[in-house]
């Protein structure tokens, strides 16, 4: 206490500057991020739900309902987790769980469009956590990290920029009268203001984490003399025909080089993200070296989500500086329109207020048709009254429909849903259609309660900054909101730090941690594990595949999933065209302990023509079969074949086309002629797919 | 919270035609009314929510009796869906009964009441489906009354959204503003829905009364037989039927029969609703008041009550307001008309005032920011809380609503805010973002906004349209006194789905034709691993005593439990049965209570009549774990 009291004055100042100048480090280079950046990243992570959802759509007969291969009861009565849940599991027949996967959709277009943000963020996590838990046959890697960066992202605000609610929120806080207050575009403010959150550390980290594990645990032979990627890309499973082209034509010492580079990717971005220095090129790299290894990855594999949802991650934590960069090209002086309005059209004016707010690079000039000065004289004043008129920075002067695509042309990916405006044909049903709606605007701006130039009533028309005063109730509340919402955040970190130490051999190896139940609740739950070790620590050396069969009602012999008589070669040329869905699906029935789940496989076989409405393909006899071979050794084209396994029988399959592959028929050597096999040796199916 | 809107202004029908006029006699309810409603069945979805956390482990998850996995795997019915079958473990089950809890509170509370109304139905019928064996008239009663009201605008009267959506409608910007009565919402309320209810519950008393035809209710021993259940009977049911002689059984039963018959009749009747509705409804109050007091049927006597609240007519209310307003003293709330911040908590006070009893006046110099509240007549003048208390005396239940800010800490803290608001008015001007309020904008919606409004009624009319179609069938399918030529032959799948994954079911015959001859329980002759007797359902030593017994019985739910057990459509759920009770020790923590073998018998004592000798009780093994030798 003494010596505090003998620090002098200008030590303790130059303390406390040292102290804030710490804080500032911290707080911009783990805890902040930039609006728009997480309203850009609401889009890609939205998107990226829908086309989730929508291509397991394709076969949710198989996959989610008690028709196909994993009925709920089942999966409640043998789960495979203590704490499962899914929403999912109410549903049990197909109608039910097609309205289901409705819902679903709706709440992650919604959240994609940030319309009421929050709530459809919480719902369209709870469906996605719940699709992940439904069938856990099909749960990868990638759909944990889907569910990962649903919850941290769940604590920052992404509707605050380029959302249904920032649209609405901005039109009631500034009710502009004319076309000057239009092209003022300081009125309303949009928030550019950086959100300071816990859960932008907890992203770095997360994905440090990631990366960090993912190295350590590349540990076998095949990562240590830099073959991985070859066996990678043996793996006809999951290989795309990208893949399939890269083993055959690009030699060894290539696909070394390449495996080398992916460990140094990934050593790389486990610390990258958090060094404090040279934070936004730091992060530029990162994002360049993810979309690299990720890019590489999801062009020579499929693997869901994974790829895709690593990425768009870092999204979120590039800068201001970022976006200025990225703002250049749709700024740039091309993009520039004037538009000339009927101002004394509510709908009009109403709409030139939405086109301000779409347009963040203000490449929208408004000129209302009342303003006789700014307009060029060749166009008429009858003309003026008939329709809408855009000037582009050449001079030249469009009109109607051809105006509308050009506005559209302006704003940052408007144009793409306005093509059709300019496709011969189509283009003319879009004048009809613009002829229609200026003909009749007076009628509509007066149905919409617009008759008065589209000005809000006077008890709209106060103005408001969209980001809250202080010391006001609204910010008072958001304080308080915001401690609970951290401490939250803190609370997460330290509860999955702890599965870290779970779940990682790295760890468990140096660490003993002990964790309680309801920690264990809350990570089994959501779905929410850290063991990250994907093809660690070896490549896998062996590949196959599943193959029906079976003999129809009228005497074929058929495997349903090819539509093709059975195929017991494992020697692929080309890959086997499986989709992520039905390669760990079956990949997880070949496993021993999942045994008891074949049952439902063998239903749904029997069944299988009453969904494709083929009698004709009903299976009178079947074996199902896990046809494997090891993987080729470099330098040789076909692998070691191994012997099937059998999973599962229906019937008495009397000719099995198994037989000349099983040890009792003949021997087996490293590369085998080719078996007696049917006539025509049938190409590999571009996709499989449970019906068929 | 009794706020209005401009909707009073202008009358939504056209009273002219007398088909009109009998359209809103006979199909119309009023606002206030609904949200009277709207709170009853909050209150009662709440109750019958909380009533069943003690039961969570051993009825709905995966600890008791009936797994989900097993629920699913062997459906009790068909178009079987419940959230709660989402849940395996207790505490998943927990988490899911809480937020149906919350919920149901903010139904009471009327916050964002339309989708309220959706997910309180939802939540209800998901939770009655997850266990399809307790299931009885109440639980099925109370759906329907959550289902039929989801088509209502509850929230229009006495709830949140009418207060928010009162201070956005009217603006008051001065003293005057204040003073001028507020328009509140009192247009009818013409609904589809409104004839659904009242049919549904002349349907459920028609055929209730229609189809007790049997021998017991010939000879008016019923009510004798039913209040020998003593699984379901209250304590003082348990001495009203050991007491009750035939004699006062023949009346009860037969008075009994004559009010359900009565009060479907007067349901019916077109004319004069408003008198006969609330005949009605005095009847089903005295009827279902006496069968609450001496049967536990769980929900099913005050569903039955509640859902007249929706009906009470427009004359009701405006006799109890004249009748109120004569008992309530006028006050003088006294303000300063240029402070956006009183006027603001005006505008509150004003929306609280149904009654019309408080007159907003200009605060004297020596009074400026202050809140001063005034008896005109004593010329008692009062601030602070104690003039909050004096204000409050003018408003309908006023006094209580204010009693807990007497509360010590709370009081203390009331009066710190208001000296604080009084002192620096200008901070809560700035802190609430108060401006002097513009004048009324003149409300009315926009063309295109009406039309919508339409459109979704019209929606909403079209549901109630095909609900009451699927409804009506399942009526005639189900209930026997239908005769065969009127029952649906061939009606679609999708009918029976809307009906059946709801639980709308529509069998009316609560002890028809006769009530049960036998009183029935389960009985658990359990040997534990310290050698005791035990059964772990009553917590006691086996009894075969079944009046002795079923006084340990702990609500309807076991009650239907019990009696539904040894029947053969529940025979594929013992084994279910068996691990629950092998584990019972684990549910109860008490590892002494650990059955290390027992039997399971459902004991039947047939009900004798005064004067008759005693008849034997009978057994039936159900299940057995074991060898219990003793």
């Amino acid at each position: 206490m003494a010596e505090a009291e003998a620090t002098p004055p200008a030590q303790e100042e130059a303390g406390r500057r040292e102290q804030s100048e710490l804080s500032n480090l911290v707080r911009d280079t783990y805890l902040s991020v930039d609006v728009r950046w997480l309203g850009v990243f609401r889009v890609l992570y939205g998107t990226l739900l829908i086309v989730d959802l929508v291509r397991r759509w394709v076969n949710v007969r198989f996959y989610y309902t008690n028709d196909g291969a994993m009925p709920n009861h089942f999966e409640l009565f043998r789960p495979g987790w203590h704490n499962i849940f899914s929403v999912f599991f109410a549903f049990s027949s197909f109608g039910e769980v097609n309205f289901a996967f409705t819902l679903a959709l709706i709440c992650f277009v919604l959240f994609t469009l940030g319309y009421r943000t929050k709530l459809f963020h919480a719902l369209s996590l709870l469906f996605i956590t719940s699709l992940n838990a439904r069938n856990l046959f099909v749960e990868n890697g990638g759909t944990i990290v889907v569910n990962l960066l649903g919850m941290w992202t769940l604590f920052l605000p992404l509707g605050r920029r380029f959302s249904i609610d920032a649209l609405l929120s901005s039109l009631k806080a500034y009710a502009e009268k004319d076309s000057s207050e239009l092209n003022d575009r300081s009125k309303p403010a949009a928030p550019i203001a950086p959100h300071v959150s816990l859960a932008v550390l907890a992203l770095l980290l997360q994905w440090s984490v990631i990366y960090f594990f993912n190295f350590v645990h590349k540990s076998g032979v095949g990562w240590r003399n830099h073959t991985a990627i070859y066996w990678f890309l043996e793996q006809n499973r999951i290989v795309t025909w990208f893949g399939v082209w890269a083993r055959t034509h690009l030699p060894l010492s290539v696909l070394e080089l390449m495996t080398r580079g992916a460990l140094f990717m990934e050593a790389t971005l486990s610390f990258i993200m958090l060094l404090p220095f040279s934070r936004e090129n730091m992060r530029r790299i990162g994002l360049l070296l993810a979309l690299a290894l990720h890019g590489g990855i999801a062009a020579m594999s499929r693997l869901g989500p994974f790829s895709y949802v690593m990425v768009i991650q870092f999204v979120i934590h590039l800068s201001a500086r970022d976006f200025a960069f990225v703002s250049r090209w749709f700024a740039r002086p091309s993009r520039v329109r004037t538009v000339i309005y009927d101002a004394d059209c509510g709908i009009c004016f109403l709409l030139c207020r939405v086109l301000k707010r779409l347009d963040p690079f203000a490449r929208l000039n408004f000129v209302g048709n009342d303003e006789r000065e700014k307009i060029p004289a060749e166009i008429s004043d009858a003309e003026l009254d008939r329709s809408l008129f855009v000037i582009l920075p050449g001079g030249r002067i469009v009109r109607e429909e051809r105006a509308v695509f050009e506005v559209t042309r302006a704003l940052p990916f408007a144009s793409l849903p306005a093509l059709w405006l300019v496709v011969p044909g189509l283009s003319n049903l879009g004048r009809a259609l613009y002829r229609w709606i200026a003909a009749n605007r007076t009628r509509i701006s007066a149905w919409l309660g617009l008759a008065q130039c589209g000005v809000p009533s006077s008890k709209e028309a106060s103005e408001r900054a969209l980001v809250a005063p202080k010391n006001t109730w609204r910010s008072d509340w958001a304080h308080a909101l915001s401690v609970p919402r951290e401490a939250l955040v803190a609370f997460m970190i330290v509860v999955l730090g702890v599965e870290v130490c779970v779940d990682n051999p790295f760890m468990t190896k140096r660490v003993h941690v002990k964790r309680p139940d309801w920690m264990q609740a809350i990570v089994e739950t959501p779905r929410l594990f850290q063991g990250w070790g994907m093809f660690a620590p070896e490549p896998p050396y062996e590949d196959g595949h599943l193959v029906v069969d079976g003999r129809t009602v009228d005497g074929r012999k058929l495997d349903p999933f090819t539509g093709r008589e059975p195929w017991f070669d494992p020697y692929s040329a080309t890959g086997w065209g499986d989709d992520q869905l039905w390669c760990d699906y079956t990949n997880h029935l070949r496993w021993a302990n999942n045994a008891p789940n074949r049952q439902h496989f063998r239903d749904y076989l029997e069944h299988m023509h009453e969904y494709t409405g083929r009698p004709q393909d009903r299976l009178v006899d079947f074996d199902v079969w896990w046809v494997q071979n090891k993987s080729p050794e470099p330098g040789h084209t076909h692998g070691e074949a191994l012997p099937p396994e059998k999973l599962v029988s229906f019937g008495n399959v009397r000719d099995s086309l198994a037989k000349p592959w099983l040890p009792a028929e003949r021997s087996f050597s490293p590369a085998p002629p080719a078996p007696p096999a049917p006539p025509a040796p049938p190409a590999a199916p571009r996709t499989r797919r449970p019906h068929g | 919270m009794n706020a209005g809107s401009s909707r009073e202004a202008t009358p939504v029908r056209d009273h002219s035609t007398s088909f009109r006029q009998f359209l809103l006699g006979y199909s119309s309810a009023d606002p206030r009314s609904l949200g009277v409603f709207r709170i009853a069945l909050g209150v009662l979805l709440f109750m019958d929510a909380a009533r069943r956390y003690p039961d969570i482990e051993s009825h709905y998850s995966n600890t008791g009796w009936l797994t989900n996995h097993f629920m699913l795997f062997r459906p009790m019915s068909d178009h079987l869906f419940s959230l709660y079958l989402t849940c395996s473990l207790p505490w998943q089950v927990k988490v899911l009964l809480g937020l149906q809890l919350l919920i149901d509170l903010l139904l009471i509370a009327g916050y964002h009441t339309r989708v309220m109304q959706v997910l309180a139905a939802v939540l209800i019928a998901s939770l009655n489906s997850r266990n399809v064996m307790l299931e009885n008239g109440g639980s099925v009663v109370l759906t329907l009354l959550a289902v039929w009201s989801m088509f209502l605008p509850l929230g229009r009267r006495f709830s949140v959204d009418a207060l928010l959506r009162s201070l956005g409608a009217e603006r008051e910007a001065s003293l005057d503003d204040l003073n001028a009565p507020l328009a509140r919402d009192k247009a009818p309320v013409l609904s589809l829905a409104v004839l659904a209810l009242v049919w549904q519950w002349t349907a459920i008393y028609a055929f209730n009364a229609l189809q007790k035809n049997g021998p017991a209710w010939h000879d008016g021993t019923a009510v004798y037989y039913a209040l020998h259940q003593y699984g379901m009977l209250t304590r003082l049911g348990s001495w009203l039927g050991d007491s009750l002689s035939l004699g006062a059984s023949r009346v009860l039963s037969f008075g009994a029969l004559a009010m359900e018959w009565l009060i479907a009749a007067l349901l019916l009747v077109p004319i004069k609703t408003r008198i006969t509705r609330m005949l009605a409804w005095l009847l089903v109050c005295a009827l279902h008041l006496s069968i609450a007091s001496v049967l536990n049927l769980g929900t099913f006597s005050w569903a039955m009550i509640i859902m007249f609240f929706a009906l009470v007519p427009r004359e009701a209310w405006d006799m109890f307001h004249a009748r109120l307003s004569a008992r309530r003293p006028s006050r003088v709330l006294r303000v300063d008309g240029s402070n956006p911040f009183a006027l603001a908590v005006c505008r509150i006070i004003k929306r609280f005032d149904v009654l019309g009893k408080v007159r907003f006046e200009q605060a004297e110099a020596e009074d400026a920011n202050r809140f001063v509240a005034l008896d005109p007549h004593s010329e008692r003048r009062a601030r602070g809380l104690k003039g909050l208390r004096l204000l409050a005396e003018a408003f309908p239940f006023g006094p209580i609503t204010v009693a807990w800010l007497g509360l010590p800490l709370v009081s203390r803290l009331a009066k710190k805010w208001i000296r604080r608001a009084e002192r620096k008015p200008e901070f809560y001007v700035g802190y609430f973002e108060l401006s002097s309020p513009t004048p009324t904008s003149d409300g009315t919606l926009s063309p295109a906004k009406a039309f919508f409004a339409r459109l979704w009624f019209g929606l909403g009319e079209a549901l109630v349209l095909v609900l009451l179609v699927c409804c009506g069938s399942q009526l005639l399918l189900e209930n026997e006194a239908v005769p065969a030529s009127l029952k649906p032959t061939h009606r679609p799948v999708w009918m029976t789905a809307v009906i059946v994954y709801p639980r709308l079911f529509q069998g009316w015959s609560m002890f028809a034709p006769s009530p049960p001859f036998e009183d029935v329980a389960v009985v658990v002759d359990g040997r534990t691993k310290d050698g005791r007797h035990f059964d772990p359902l009553t917590g006691r030593e086996p009894s075969f005593d079944v009046a002795a017994r079923a006084r340990h019985s702990r609500n309807c739910e076991w009650y239907y439990f019990e009696r539904h057990l040894n029947e053969d459509r529940f025979k594929p759920y013992l084994g279910g049965v068996r691990d629950f009770l092998r584990s019972h020790h684990e549910i109860s923590e008490r590892p002494e209570e650990q059955l290390v073998a027992f039997d399971v018998w459902s004991v039947s004592q047939p009900i004798s009549l005064p004067g008759e000798p005693k008849k034997p009780a009978q057994k039936s093994k159900v299940l057995s774990y074991g060898n219990v030798r003793d």
